[in-house]
C-alpha cells in the first residue's frame, strides 16, 4: 500500500492578519516527485518551512513520513532533507564542516558522493560557504540534501542561479535519487521546463490555497482550453468537468477546463459550435489558474 | 537602601528603556508581523517558569528588606521593639509578602508583566516605608510605640545578688533589679527632699558604717524618639535606696554611679548602688585571712564558702591577691577545684576542662579575663594542645564573627590582652559574640605570649593572617593582629603605602587619633615593639617626628605617641631625645597643663636618657608659683634611687635660687612659695620618702 | 554527545572572542586585581552579564539563516538544545577555568606577593577560594536567563517579551544583592537556593519551549 510521504490537513498560517496559507490540504504519496508551482507570495516557502518544522501552523496539521512535522523523532528527522530559501549556513563555515554536521545527523550520509559532486563542480571542501557564488551555494546545499539518503526532500528552487548544464545535472540527480531511493520530493520552482523534466505531479498554490494537484500526464490529457467568442460565461458543462480558470478578453471568453476521458465528449456537446477547444501547456495553465482563477475551487487530484 | 543603589537604578532605567525601544521600535513590529494576530496565550511551561523566577526574586529582595539592617525591616530584631511597633513591622512584611504572592499568581494565571509590576510596586513600597532616619512605618506607629525600650538595671556594688532593695520606700525586689524606666517612674514616687536621717549613720560612727540611705541618680540622659530622630532628654533626679541581705542592712559608701546606652530601639541604663554589707564583708575578709594563714592549700569547705558569696567574694579576694602569693595560690586552688583542673593532666583532659569553661561562659552569658574562669584559662593554656586551640580560633574567625561587632575593648586590646563581655540581655546585648569566644581569645593571647617572638609562633603564623583575612580593612582586627605581632603582620604593614600623606576621605590610609589625621600605616609601624619596628623608627625618624608633631597638638596628647619612648637604649639618637626640643617648645606655649608638669612627665618617660641636668634646666625655665607644684608629682613615677637624685638636684637648685632672691614683693612671694610648698616636698623625696 | 554538532555549535559561539579576548581578560583581571576578590565583585558581575549576553545572542539568533540551516540537518530539537548548552558550557569553561585555577593555585597569590608586593598576599588566598564558585553560579544563572529569554522570544504565542522581563528580573535582583553586600549565613543559603531553583526551572522550561520554538530565518 502506498502510504503518503507527506500529508497536510487544512493547514493555515497567519503572519499578523495576513494568511500565508489558507486551509491547505495536500497529500503526496511516497516515491512521487511533486513540483510546487505558484507565484511570489503564494505560500510556497511558508509551506516548506511548516513541513520542515521550522514554524508552527496557526491551524491544521502536517505530517511527514508518518510523524508530525513539528519536532519529529530522530529517526524521522534524519530521513528528511531540506533546502529552503533563506536557510543557509554561516559564511565562515567550510563545506567540510557542513558535511561533518550533516554526517553527524544522518548515518546514511554519503560523504564520498558529496565530495565527488563538489569536486566535479570545482568546489573544494575547505572553501568557505560565504566565498561561493549564488549558484555554487545552491549546488553545495543541494549536494548535502542529495547525499543524505533522505526519503523525503523538500527543496525550494534548488537550481536557482545555476547555469543550464549544472541545472540539468542537479535535476538529473534529483530524478536519480528519487528512483534509486524511492524518495519523495517536493520541489518548489518557477521554471516550467524543470517541472516537465523531473516532476510526476504538479501542485499549484495561489494565495495560500491549493488550486490544483494532479499528475502531469493527467493534466496533459484532461485539461483543455476553451475559446468562446461572444460569450460572457460558459454554459453549464455538467458534472465531471471542472472549470479551472476563465478570462474575458473583450468579447471572447477564454476558459480552462479539466475533464475526464469519459466526459470529453460531453464537453463538445455542451459547448456551442463556435467554441474552440484545444490542448493547453502547463505554463499557460499555470498562468490561467493563478491569474484568472475560477470562482469555485477545483477538486484535488484523484487517485 | 535606595540611596545606595541610585546609580544602579538609573542604569536599570536605561536598560528598560532600551529593551522597550528594541521591542517596540526595532523588532517588535517585525515580531508582531511574524506571529499570527490570533496567536495563543502563553502555555503553562512559560507561565510556571516565569512565575517561579518572579517568586524567587521576590523572596530574595523581600528577605533583604525585611531581615537585614540595611533593609530596615527589623524582622530579625523584633525582640528589641515594643510589641505595638513589632506588630507593625510584621504587618508591613505580611502585606508585602501577600501582594508579592498575588503578583506571582497574576503572572501564573494571566500575564508575567502584570505580575512583575505588582511585585515591583510592592517591594518598592515596602522599601519606602522602611527607608530613612524616620521611617514612614515608624511614624505610622501608635503613640509611644516608636520610643526606645528604656531598661533600667539596678545593681549593688560588687554585684551582690539577691539583696532586697527599696527605692523611696517602694520595694522593687531582689538585685539585680531589671525593669523598664516607665515602670520605675510609675512605681516610685519622687521625693522633693532627702529623707530624714539621710546623712546620719544608723549604726554609729566608723569608716565602714555610712548612712543607711543610698542616694543615686537616674542616668542624666534618656533616649527618646521624636518621630524623626533619637533625642536625649531628662533632668537629673535623686532617689534614695535601702538594701538588705540576709537580715543585714547595707550602708552607703557614697559612690553610687551609673550609665548606659544602646541603639535606636533599645537602651539599657545601669545604676550601681554604692553600698556595702559590713558584716558580710567581714566574713569574706575572714575567709581571705584564713586562706592566707593556711597557705596555698584550701579545702572544699573554703571554696564552697567563697562561692556562696558570689561575685563579691571573688572581688574581695582578687583585690588583695595581687601582692600576696599565698592568696594567688588560693585563687589557683579555687579555680582548679571548680573546673577540675587537677584532673586535666593530658591534652585531651585539659581540652575537656577548657570546653567546660566555655560552656559555663555561654550559660552565664559573661566572661572576663580577671574572673575565676579567666584565671582557670590561664592555668590551662600551658596544658592545651596549641594546634587545637589555634584551630578553634580559626574556626571562629572563619564563621564570620570577626566581621561583626566584636565587642573588644579597644583600649585594652593594645597589649594587655584583656577580654571581657557581658552578653546578658539584662545588661544590653553585648558585642554580638558568644562569651565563650572571648575565653578562646584570652587563651590564644596567652598562648602567643608564651610562645614569644621565636618562630614558630602558631598564633602569629595562623591567627594573625586569619584576623586580617576575615575582616579585611577592619582597623580593630589590624590592631589586634599588631598586638599579637610576628613577621606576617610586620610584612603586611611594611607593604602598605605608609609614605602617603593621608587625609579624609582617603579611607585606605587615613586615620584619626584624637581628632588628628595621620597615615595609619606609619602610625602602626612606629609602634611595633619588635626589631622591625626599631629599624623602621630608625630609618624614618624624621617622618615619625613630624607625625608626632601632628598628634601632639597639645602636650596632654603625649599618650598618643608612645612610640617616642621605644628604643631609649639609643640614647641621644632615640626619638624621645630628638623630639624633646619640639615638645619643650609646645609645653612652653601651653598653660594647661602647666609646662612644668608636661616637661617633667616627658623627662620621666625618657628614663635614663633624661639627665639630672635636664630636670634642673626644666625647673629653672618653667617652675612658677604660687600654687602647689603639682608638676612635681610626675617625679613619683621615677625609680626610687633616681627620684632621690633628681629631687636632691632640684632641691639644691631651689636653695641656690633662695640665696639669690632679694626683698622685693615678688621675691618674697617666690621665697615663700619655695620654702613652704616646694623645698619640703623635694627634700622628702630626696630623703627617700614615699610619694 | 554528538561531536560534529558540538563542534559546529562551538564554532558559532564566537570561539575567537572567547579564547583571544574573554579568557585572557578574565585571567588578567584575576592576576592583577589588587584588592582581595570578593563574591560581590562588580567588575566580575558585569563581565559575566556581558559575556553571557553577546555570544549567546549570536548563537541563538533564530531569525538568521544560519539557525534554519542547523535546524534542518536532521537533529532533534532536544539534541540541538542540549548541545547548544554544552557548547556554551565549553565557552564558559574556557573563560572561567583559567581564572579559577589562578585563584585556587598559588598563581594569583604569587603574582600579587612577589610582583606587586601586595600586603594582602599570600594570606588572602584561602578567603578567595569560594569566589570562583560564586562566579560559576552567576554564569549558570545568567546562562539560564539568557537561554530562556531567547527561546521564549521565538515562541508562536503571545507575550514574547516576557523572556526579556525574566532576564531583567534576574539582573535587577542580582544588582540589589550586590548593592547590599551582605554575607549573613542564612542569606547566602537563600541566595543559593533561589539561584538554583531559578536556573533549573528556566533551563527545564527552555528545553520544553525549544521544541515549539520557531526558526524565523
Amino acid at each position: 500500500m502506498n502510504t503518503p510521504a507527506l500529508h497536510t490537513q487544512r493547514l493555515t498560517r497567519l503572519y499578523g492578519y495576513t494568511r500565508a496559507l489558507d486551509g491547505f490540504t495536500l497529500e503526496v504519496l511516497r516515491g512521487r516527485v511533486v513540483a510546487l508551482l505558484g507565484p511570489n507570495g503564494a505560500g510556497k516557502t511558508t509551506l516548506l518551512r511548516l513541513l520542515a518544522g521550522l514554524i508552527e501552523p496557526t491551524e491544521g496539521a502536517a505530517e511527514v513520513l508518518g510523524s508530525p512535522s513539528r519536532n519529529p523523532p530522530a529517526e524521522t528527522a534524519r530521513r528528511l532533507a531540506v533546502v529552503i530559501e533563506g536557510v543557509e549556513p554561516p559564511g565562515e563555515a567550510s563545506l567540510s564542516q557542513m558535511m561533518d554536521l550533516q554526517a553527524g545527523a544522518c548515518p546514511t550520509f554519503d560523504r564520498p558522493a558529496c565530495e565527488l559532486l563538489y569536486m566535479q563542480h570545482t568546489l573544494a571542501p575547505s572553501q568557505a560557504y560565504g566565498a561561493l557564488s549564488k549558484g555554487q551555494k545552491r549546488l553545495a546545499l543541494a549536494g548535502l540534501a542529495l547525499s543524505s539518503g533522505a526519503e523525503l526532500l523538500l527543496l525550494d528552487e534548488p537550481a536557482d542561479g545555476l547555469d543550464p548544464a549544472v541545472r540539468r545535472t542537479v535535476y538529473d540527480l534529483l530524478r536519480d535519487h528519487a528512483t534509486r531511493h524511492e524518495a519523495t520530493i517536493l520541489v518548489a520552482t518557477h521554471v516550467i521546463g524543470d517541472i516537465e523534466r523531473i516532476a510526476d505531479d504538479v501542485a499549484i498554490i495561489s494565495r495560500g490555497r491549493l488550486v490544483l494537484h494532479a499528475a502531469l500526464e493527467d493534466l496533459r490529457e484532461e485539461v483543455r482550453e476553451v475559446e468562446l467568442p461572444g460569450a460572457a460565461d460558459l454554459p453549464d458543462l455538467g458534472d465531471g468537468i471542472a472549470v479551472l480558470g476563465r478570462r474575458l478578453e473583450q468579447d471572447t471568453l477564454l476558459a480552462w477546463v479539466r475533464t475526464t476521458a469519459e466526459a470529453a465528449g460531453q464537453l463538445a456537446e455542451r459547448l456551442p459550435a463556435r467554441a474552440a477547444v484545444r490542448p493547453v501547456d502547463l505554463e499557460t495553465l499555470y498562468l490561467a489558474i493563478t491569474n484568472h482563477p475560477a470562482a469555485v475551487r477545483t477538486a484535488a487530484k484523484e487517485d | 537602601m535606595i540611596g545606595s543603589i541610585v546609580p544602579v537604578l538609573i542604569a536599570l532605567l536605561c536598560v528598560v528603556l532600551w529593551v522597550a525601544l528594541r521591542q517596540l521600535v526595532l523588532r517588535g513590529r517585525s515580531r508582531q508581523r511574524f506571529n499570527p494576530a490570533n496567536a495563543p496565550a502563553p502555555d503553562w511551561t512559560s507561565r510556571v517558569a516565569e512565575s517561579v523566577v518572579l517568586a524567587c526574586a521576590a523572596a530574595v529582595v523581600l528577605a533583604l528588606l525585611a531581615a537585614t539592617p540595611w533593609g530596615g525591616g527589623m524582622l530579625a530584631n523584633l525582640d528589641e521593639l515594643r510589641p505595638a511597633l513589632a506588630n507593625l513591622y510584621i504587618a508591613a512584611f505580611a502585606v508585602t509578602a501577600a501582594v508579592c504572592a498575588a503578583g506571582v499568581v497574576t503572572a501564573l494565571l494571566w500575564r508575567t508583566w502584570a505580575g512583575a509590576v505588582i511585585v515591583g510596586v510592592a517591594l518598592l513600597g515596602y522599601n519606602m516605608v522602611l527607608e530613612g532616619q524616620g521611617p514612614l512605618l515608624v511614624r505610622l506607629a501608635p503613640a509611644g510605640a516608636n520610643l526606645p525600650v528604656n531598661r533600667l538595671v539596678i545593681h549593688i556594688s560588687d554585684d551582690v545578688a539577691r539583696a532586697d532593695v527599696w527605692v523611696n520606700d517602694v520595694p522593687l525586689g531582689k538585685t539585680p533589679i531589671v525593669m523598664t524606666l516607665e515602670e520605675f517612674l510609675a512605681k516610685v514616687p519622687k521625693w522633693e527632699k532627702p529623707p530624714e536621717r539621710f546623712d546620719k549613720p544608723q549604726t554609729g560612727p566608723g569608716p565602714r558604717q555610712g548612712p543607711e540611705w543610698i542616694r543615686f541618680r537616674l542616668p542624666s540622659y534618656v533616649a527618646r524618639y521624636d518621630g524623626m530622630a533619637v533625642v536625649w532628654a531628662r533632668p537629673e533626679e535623686d532617689y534614695y535606696a535601702k538594701a538588705q541581705l540576709d537580715g543585714e542592712w547595707a550602708v552607703s559608701t557614697g559612690s553610687s554611679g551609673g550609665g548606659g546606652g544602646g541603639g535606636r530601639y533599645r537602651q539599657v541604663y545601669h545604676v550601681t548602688l554604692g553600698a556595702a554589707f559590713a558584716k558580710r564583708t567581714e566574713r569574706i575578709e575572714r575567709l581571705v585571712t584564713n586562706a592566707r594563714e593556711r597557705g596555698p592549700v584550701v579545702g572544699p569547705e573554703w571554696v564552697e564558702s567563697m562561692e556562696a558569696f558570689g561575685p563579691q567574694g571573688w572581688t574581695v579576694l582578687r583585690g588583695v591577691a595581687d601582692t600576696d602569693p599565698k592568696l594567688m595560690a588560693a585563687i589557683d586552688a579555687w579555680a582548679a577545684r571548680r573546673y577540675g583542673l587537677d584532673q586535666a593532666t593530658t591534652p585531651d583532659a585539659a581540652w575537656e576542662a577548657f570546653e567546660r569553661i566555655l560552656a559555663e561562659a555561654d550559660q552565664c552569658r559573661a566572661y572576663a579575663t580577671d574572673n575565676l574562669a579567666g584565671r582557670a584559662v590561664e592555668l590551662l593554656v600551658p596544658r592545651l594542645d596549641p594546634d587545637r586551640l589555634v584551630r578553634r580560633a580559626e574556626e571562629i574567625l572563619r564563621s564570620g564573627a570577626a566581621r561583626g561587632d566584636r565587642g573588644y575593648n579597644y583600649g585594652q586590646a593594645h597589649g594587655r590582652g584583656h577580654f571581657s563581655t557581658m552578653a546578658d540581655e539584662r545588661y544590653g546585648k553585648g558585642g554580638g559574640l558568644a562569651p565563650s569566644v572571648y575565653a578562646v581569645a584570652h587563651a590564644v593571647w596567652r598562648l602567643s605570649e608564651s610562645m614569644g617572638d621565636r618562630p614558630p609562633n602558631l598564633v602569629q603564623e595562623r591567627i594573625v593572617p586569619a584576623l586580617l583575612r576575615e575582616a579585611p580593612g577592619d582597623d580593630l582586627a589590624i590592631e589586634l593582629a599588631i598586638c599579637l605581632g610576628g613577621p606576617k603582620i610586620e610584612r603586611f604593614l611594611l607593604r602598605q603605602d605608609w609614605r602617603r600623606t593621608a587625609a579624609w576621605p582617603d579611607a585606605s590610609s587615613h586615620y584619626i587619633v584624637f581628632g588628628r589625621s595621620v597615615n595609619k600605616w606609619m602610625y602602626y609601624l612606629a609602634q611595633l615593639p619588635s626589631s622591625t619596628g626599631r629599624r623602621f623608627r630608625r630609618e624614618n625618624a624624621a617622618a615619625i617626628l613630624d607625625m608626632a608633631d601632628t598628634l601632639i597638638e597639645v602636650p596632654s596628647r603625649l599618650d598618643n605617641c608612645g612610640f617616642l619612648f621605644l628604643d631609649l637604649d639609643m640614647g641621644k639618637d632615640s626619638l624621645a631625645a630628638r623630639y624633646w626640643p619640639r615638645f619643650r617648645a609646645k609645653a612652653a606655649a601651653t598653660t594647661n597643663p602647666e609646662p612644668l608638669e608636661s616637661c617633667l612627665k616627658y623627662l620621666v618617660r625618657m628614663g635614663p636618657v633624661a639627665t639630672t641636668e635636664m630636670f634642673v634646666d626644666v625647673w629653672r625655665s618653667t617652675a612658677r608659683g604660687p600654687g602647689f607644684p603639682f608638676g612635681l608629682n610626675a617625679l613619683d613615677n621615677l625609680p626610687p634611687a633616681r627620684r632621690k637624685g633628681v629631687a636632691g638636684a632640684l632641691a639644691a637648685e631651689c636653695e641656690k635660687e633662695l640665696q639669690a632672691l632679694g626683698t622685693s614683693a615678688g621675691d618674697e612671694e617666690r621665697r615663700s612659695w619655695l620654702v613652704n610648698s616646694v623645698v619640703p616636698r623635694l627634700k622628702k623625696m630626696a630623703a627617700g620618702g614615699e610619694p | 554527545m554528538n561531536l560534529p554538532l558540538l563542534r559546529w555549535l562551538w564554532h558559532r559561539s564566537m570561539p575567537v572572542l572567547t579564547v583571544a579576548v574573554a579568557a585572557p581578560a578574565a585571567l588578567l583581571y584575576v592576576l592583577l586585581a589588587r584588592e582581595p576578590l570578593a563574591w560581590n565583585d562588580t567588575a566580575a558581575f558585569l563581565f559575566i552579564v556581558v559575556h553571557c549576553a553577546a555570544p549567546m545572542i549570536d548563537l541563538m539568533r533564530f531569525n538568521r539563516p544560519v539557525a534554519g540551516f542547523l535546524y534542518t540537518r536532521g537533529y532533534t530539537r532536544d539534541a540541538i538544545w542540549s548541545h547548544t548548552l554544552a557548547a556554551w558550557g565549553l565557552v564558559v569553561l574556557a573563560v572561567w577555568l583559567p581564572a579559577a585555577l589562578a585563584v585556587w593555585t598559588p598563581l594569583r597569590s604569587l603574582v600579587q606577593d612577589r610582583v606587586f608586593e601586595n600586603p594582602n598576599f599570600p594570606m588572602m588566598q584561602p578567603a578567595e577560594a569560594m569566589v570562583p564558585l560564586v562566579w560559576l553560579g552567576l554564569y549558570v544563572l545568567a546562562t539560564a536567563a539568557c537561554y530562556y529569554n531567547v527561546i521564549r522570544a521565538f515562541q508562536p504565542m503571545r507575550g514574547a517579551s516576557s523572556g526579556w522581563l525574566v532576564r531583567l528580573t534576574v539582573l535587577l535582583t542580582a544588582l540589589v544583592v550586590l548593592a547590599t553586600r551582605l554575607q549573613t549565613g542564612w542569606l547566602v543559603a537563600l541566595l543559593v537556593a533561589a539561584g538554583l531553583v531559578a536556573s533549573v526551572v528556566l533551563l527545564a522550561a527552555s528545553r520544553r519551549l525549544h521544541r515549539r520554538m520557531e526558526v524565523r530565518s
